[in-house]
Formats: structure tokens, C-alpha cells, sequence
């Protein structure tokens, strides 16, 4: 007993098979997991399924891709707005940006050709967009609201110079893509399931991590080593790219323009961000709970569609489920705080 | 020392909106001659106090270190339920305009209880507000729009006395309203505690959630009146009358020197917010600008004057607490 080092237990302890203290460990690990992205799946599901009951076909290929082509502006959106929303800031000129996008769509694309090269020039507006956006924040420090508040006002106002009101026309090969489908599957699936992809890739990459760093603690993050400006100017830019690519699925799946598209759409965003469990308070959150997210706002049109209430329900019910979101998120972390022992 | 620069940057500020008030009247004088006359002088007033209604209470908030996005439809809900109810019946406003001013100021109580005890960011809050404010209403009037004006809302926002706007003594009263509540009585110094450091003014022993529900009533009940007002000015309401408030709102509050982060500025720098957002406006179309290039000009406003104040402070992390006492332990 002499010789021993210490590592033994002593000699009042029991000794404990490993098998517990694992299972301990994983239960420990799911008491403190974030469970709102699950949370928000499951009330995904839970929508479809009465939708599935209230309209029968609903579960079948073809009806799953219309609702991911509804879903996929919004998605996309949130791709971008989550990623701000990590750093604690908040991205409203998402919707200048669409509406723009929308309007250059339904005025420029001809051809392939022209829809080809305007969508990448609608890309980079947005990325453009976004990066201002980034600069301001990062580099003048000004707040993400009031950056982004006058970013959408100043691309609603260029949006209705391109095109003063809602019209105009997208070739119908354009148009029409969003209803293919491949390896039957339809595209609007297939592109969802891509922005998971990318979305698992990206959370891996440096660049990520550094978003989550300075969301969680900035000034943290900068003592070790995190440059601020460059970090968020990468999650602005991000989030313009998004949008600019929800405008090209938006002038596909609504064939025409409309420069008011996007101020009913940055609610929206915010809100599927926030069902999907990311904390508004940043640092904390994952576009995994975001997709579901986007699909339950547009399963609940949907329902609202199905059991023949109007139209209208859909605005107020978004405005509700967003506040509900941010409650039912802080709650639920309030409890995990005090369950893990109030000082974790 | 200190609070000697301290409102003398300030009052700059203020200086600063008033002056482009002028250069732009005056710029509007040399493209078009008869922008300076008695008439168009007050056509300018009256739109400008519309914006002066909804900075009001946009003013208040902001100086809370909070932000308003629900004003535009409280205000279009309160111009709709006016015409919808009084079918052109001026008397018939004895009742309305308490329950629409009521109404509005149960909407700015809720917005306040989600900000002040369920702790949820301004934005959110009144982003998702507005549009279950919008929703509300598209319900009620089934997507259509409203009937014609009272005439005592037209008379409240057209008619002159004698050279004199009846709308621009209600702007004057407003004015002097919130200057005094923001400078001489207790209310005020508390709501500027409240902007100036939550934690601080709540230790200090200021009712922080009493002072925040406050200001959000004050906002709807602001936008609630300017519903009425413009309701009376258009002849009529329709849905999206009150979106283009949202921004002027806000530039209006920008432009006259009131920190975004709450805490410091004053009614009477918005009031030069409106005025200047009114002339430029007015001067747009003599430049052969379309209406689009408003929105572009109040995005532009709102960023100019925002990082201006920002680089005058040169201390822009204020709300943040606990990152400015680790800077300074360290």
C-alpha cells in the first residue's frame, strides 16, 4: 500500500464499475446539452403531422418538396441571421437586401445567359451589403440594429428605383427549376439538404469558431486573440450572401419581383433563428435547429391555409410564436443553469 | 468641467440639426423660389409634425436604450379604427380618441412588460408586436382599407389660425410637455438614470421596470395621436400608411443628437430631426429625385448622425457593464 501513488481509492470507498461512471458522464452531458434544436424538430414534426391529417397527401415526395421550396427563402434567410445572431448582433437590412434581389431578378434575367450573370451579381450585392454592414459594426462599433435598420432602408429605396412596383417576370426555366427534381428527389429538398452540408462544414472551420468565440464573450474572445472586426465582418458577409441567395429562390418561387418582399421576411428570419434554439444573447445555437425553424413558420401557414382561417392569422402568428420563442428559450436555459448548479 | 463639455458637446449636437435645418431651407429657396413662402412653410411644419409625433415617443425609448419598430402599425391601426368608427362623425371622436389613445397605450404597456420584466430585447419585442399589430388589424379590415376622415381630424391637420398650423401648436405643446418632464421633473432624471447605466440607476434606487413600461406607453400613445393626425392630412387611411415612420422615426431622433445607447439627448433635437427630414423631403422632388431616394437619404441620415455622435463620445461600449470593468482591471 506504501508504493502506491495515490490513484487507488482509498480504503473506504466502494469501487465503481466503469459502465456507471459512463453513464453518469452521458447523462450529466444531456442535462447540460442544448436541447432546443431538438426541441424545435419536434415541433416540426408535430405541425406536419396535423398538417398531414387536416390535407392527406401531405407526406408524400412531391408534397415535402413544395413545402421545402416555401421553406427555402426563409431557410436561406436564417442561414444568415443565425450566423449574426451567434455574434449577438442582429441583421434587419436581410430584407433590403431580398427585395432588391428580387427586383434586379425580375428586370435582368432574360436568358441563361443574363440570369446566370446577374445571379452572381446579385450574390455579390449581397456580400457587398454585408461586409458594410460588418464594417460598421466592427469597425466603427455603432450597434448591429441601427447599422442594419439604415442598410434596409437605404436597399429598399434602390429596390424601388430598380423596379417601383411588384411585377416583372423570370424566365420560366428559371422559375421552373425549383420544381425539378433529381434522383427523385426534388431539387428543393436537395438544396436544403446541401445548406445542412454546408452548415456542418462551416461549423468546423476556424472562421466559426471564431464567430461563437466572440458571440459568447467579446471581450474574451479578444484577449485570446480573436480579431474582432474581421470575425464579424465574415458573419455580415455571410448573412448578405444568404440573402442574396434567398432572393434568387424567392424571384423562383413567385416568378416576379417585388421591392417590399423582404420587410415581411425579416421577422421571419429572426423568428425561425430563435424557434431553432440560437440565443438571441449570441454564442449559442446551430442552423440544424434553424432549417426546423423555417419549416415550422411555413407548416403553420400552411395549417392556417388548411383549416381555412385567413391569410392574415399567419402575420399575427409569427409576431406570437417569435415572442413565445425568446421566452421558451430563455426559460429553458434559466432551468438548465439552475439544474447544472446556478454557478455553472 | 466635465458637465460643462459634456452639454455644450451636446447642445452642439442640437446646434448642429438646426443649422441643417436652415442650409436646407435655404438650398430649397435657391433651386425652387417660393420655397420660403408663408404657405409652403407650414405645408412643411405640418408634414414635419407627423414625424415629431412619432419621434416623440421614439425619443423617449431611445433615451431608455430602447427602440420602437412597433410605431408604424399602432399608428396605422389607430388612423384605420378612426375612420372605421366615425364614419366621417366628427362628435362621435369624444369617445374614439380616448379608446384609440387607451388602446395604444395598453399595446406600449405590453411592449414595455416583455422588455422590462420578461427581459426580452427591444427590437424583438416590438418587432414581433408590430406584427401582431399588423395581423390584428389586417383581420379586422380584411385586407381593405378605410373609409374617409372626421372632420375634426382634418381640421387638426390642415386647418390654419390665421399663418399659424393647428398642428404646429400641438407640436409646440409636445415640445414644451417633454422638454419639461425630461429636465425638470423626477420621472426625467430617472428615465435618463435608466438609459444612462440600467444596474447603476436600478441601485440608485430608480424603478427601472416602472420607468421602461412608462416610455413604451408613451410611444404608443404618440403614435396613436399621429394615426389620428395623419388620418386627418390624407383625408382618409389606408393600410401602410404608417411604414414610412419607422425609419423617419428613428432618423429623426439620430439626427438630433440623442445617443442610440440611451441616456443622453433631448425632444428638442428631435424636434430639428423632423423639421430637417421635412425639408429634404420637400426638396427631393425639386431635385428630380423620386420618392425611392427618400428612403435611400433616411438610411444615410440615420448612419451619418449615428457614427458622428459615435465618434464624438469615442465611447461607444457603454451598455456593456461588465466588459468596461474587466477593461479597466486589467
Amino acid at each position: 500500500m506504501t508504493a502506491n501513488l495515490g490513484v487507488q481509492p482509498g480504503a473506504g470507498d466502494r469501487w465503481r464499475p466503469p459502465v456507471r461512471q459512463v453513464a453518469a458522464d452521458i447523462w450529466a452531458r444531456t442535462r447540460s446539452a442544448d436541447v432546443r434544436p431538438a426541441a424545435a424538430w419536434v415541433l416540426t414534426l408535430i405541425l406536419l403531422f396535423i398538417y398531414a391529417g387536416l390535407q392527406p397527401g401531405t407526406l408524400s415526395t412531391s408534397s415535402l418538396g413544395i413545402l421545402a421550396a416555401d421553406t427555402l427563402a426563409l431557410a436561406t434567410l436564417g442561414f444568415g441571421q443565425g450566423v449574426v445572431i451567434l455574434t449577438a448582433g442582429i441583421d434587419l437590412s436581410v430584407g433590403g437586401v431580398l427585395a432588391l434581389g428580387t427586383t434586379i431578378a425580375a428586370t435582368h434575367f432574360t436568358g441563361t445567359a443574363t440570369t446566370l450573370l446577374w445571379s452572381v451579381v446579385i450574390l455579390a450585392i449581397g456580400t457587398a451589403a454585408g461586409l458594410i454592414n460588418g464594417v460598421l459594426v466592427g469597425r466603427l462599433r455603432l450597434q448591429p440594429f441601427i447599422v442594419t435598420l439604415a442598410t434596409w432602408s437605404i436597399f429598399d429605396g434602390i429596390a424601388l428605383y430598380v423596379l417601383p412596383v411588384a411585377g416583372g417576370q423570370v424566365p420560366g426555366g428559371f422559375s421552373g427549376w425549383i420544381n425539378g427534381s433529381a434522383a427523385g428527389i426534388p431539387n428543393s429538398i436537395w438544396i436544403l439538404i446541401a445548406l445542412v452540408a454546408v452548415w456542418l462544414w462551416f461549423r468546423r472551420m476556424r472562421a466559426a469558431r471564431r464567430i461563437y468565440a466572440v458571440g459568447s464573450d467579446r471581450e474574451a474572445a479578444r484577449i485570446a486573440g480573436v480579431r474582432i472586426v474581421p470575425t464579424l465582418m465574415t458573419a455580415y458577409a455571410i448573412s448578405g450572401l444568404c440573402a442574396g441567395g434567398a432572393a434568387l429562390f424567392y424571384a423562383m418561387l413567385t416568378a416576379s419581383g417585388d421591392p417590399t418582399s423582404g420587410d415581411g421576411l425579416i421577422l421571419p428570419s429572426v423568428a425561425a433563428v430563435v424557434i431553432g434554439g440560437t440565443s438571441l444573447f449570441g454564442g449559442q445555437g446551430s442552423f440544424v435547429g434553424t432549417v426546423a425553424g423555417a419549416l415550422t413558420l411555413t407548416l403553420l401557414g400552411d395549417v392556417i391555409f388548411a383549416v381555412h382561417l385567413p391569410s392574415y392569422w399567419t402575420v399575427l402568428a409569427d409576431g406570437l410564436l417569435l415572442i413565445a420563442a425568446v421566452l421558451a428559450g430563455s426559460g429553458l436555459q434559466a432551468l438548465q443553469v439552475r439544474r447544472a448548479g446556478g454557478g455553472a | 468641467m466635465t458637465t460643462v463639455t459634456r452639454s455644450l458637446s451636446r447642445n452642439r449636437a442640437i446646434l448642429f440639426g438646426y443649422l441643417l435645418v436652415v442650409v436646407l431651407a435655404i438650398a430649397g429657396e435657391i433651386v425652387s423660389s417660393g420655397f420660403l413662402r408663408i404657405n409652403h412653410i407650414d405645408e412643411l411644419i405640418i408634414s414635419g409634425g407627423f414625424i415629431a409625433l412619432v419621434g416623440v415617443g421614439q425619443t423617449f425609448v431611445i433615451l431608455t436604450g430602447g427602440v420602437d419598430l412597433s410605431i408604424p402599425w399602432v399608428l396605422n391601426t389607430s388612423a384605420v379604427f378612426l375612420t372605421l368608427w366615425a364614419k366621417g362623425d366628427s362628435a362621435k371622436m369624444a369617445w374614439i380618441v380616448p379608446v384609440l389613445l387607451g388602446g395604444a397605450a395598453v399595446i406600449g404597456a405590453v411592449n414595455g412588460i416583455g422588455v422590462a420584466f420578461l427581459r426580452i430585447p427591444p427590437i424583438i419585442m416590438t418587432l414581433g408586436m408590430s406584427s401582431v399589430v399588423e395581423g390584428g388589424l389586417l383581420l379586422v379590415t380584411n385586407g381593405g382599407s378605410g373609409q374617409n376622415a372626421p372632420g375634426a381630424a382634418v381640421y387638426l391637420a390642415t386647418h390654419r389660425w390665421g399663418p399659424v398650423p393647428v398642428l404646429a401648436v400641438l407640436w409646440l405643446a409636445v415640445l414644451v410637455a417633454a422638454t419639461v418632464i425630461l429636465a425638470a421633473t423626477p420621472f426625467g432624471r430617472r428615465l435618463y438614470a435608466t438609459g444612462l447605466n440600467r444596474r447603476v440607476a436600478a441601485f440608485a434606487g430608480v424603478n427601472i421596470q416602472l420607468v421602461t413600461v412608462t416610455v413604451y406607453v408613451i410611444s404608443g400613445i404618440a403614435a396613436a395621436l399621429a394615426g389620428i393626425a395623419l388620418a386627418g392630412y390624407v383625408g382618409q387611411s389606408y393600410l401602410g400608411m404608417g411604414d414610412p415612420y419607422l425609419f423617419a422615426s428613428v432618423a429623426a431622433v439620430a439626427i438630433g443628437g440623442t445617443s442610440i445607447l440611451g441616456g443622453s439627448g433631448n425632444f428638442v433635437g428631435t424636434t430639428a430631426g423632423a423639421l430637417a427630414l421635412a425639408v429634404l423631403a420637400a426638396l427631393l422632388p425639386i431635385l428630380g429625385l423620386q420618392p425611392a431616394a427618400l428612403e435611400i437619404v433616411y438610411g444615410c441620415v440615420i448612419l451619418g448622425a449615428v457614427a458622428l455622435s459615435s465618434a464624438r463620445k469615442g465611447q461607444p461600449d457603454r451598455t456593456d457593464l461588465s466588459a468596461g470593468l474587466r477593461r479597466r482591471l486589467r
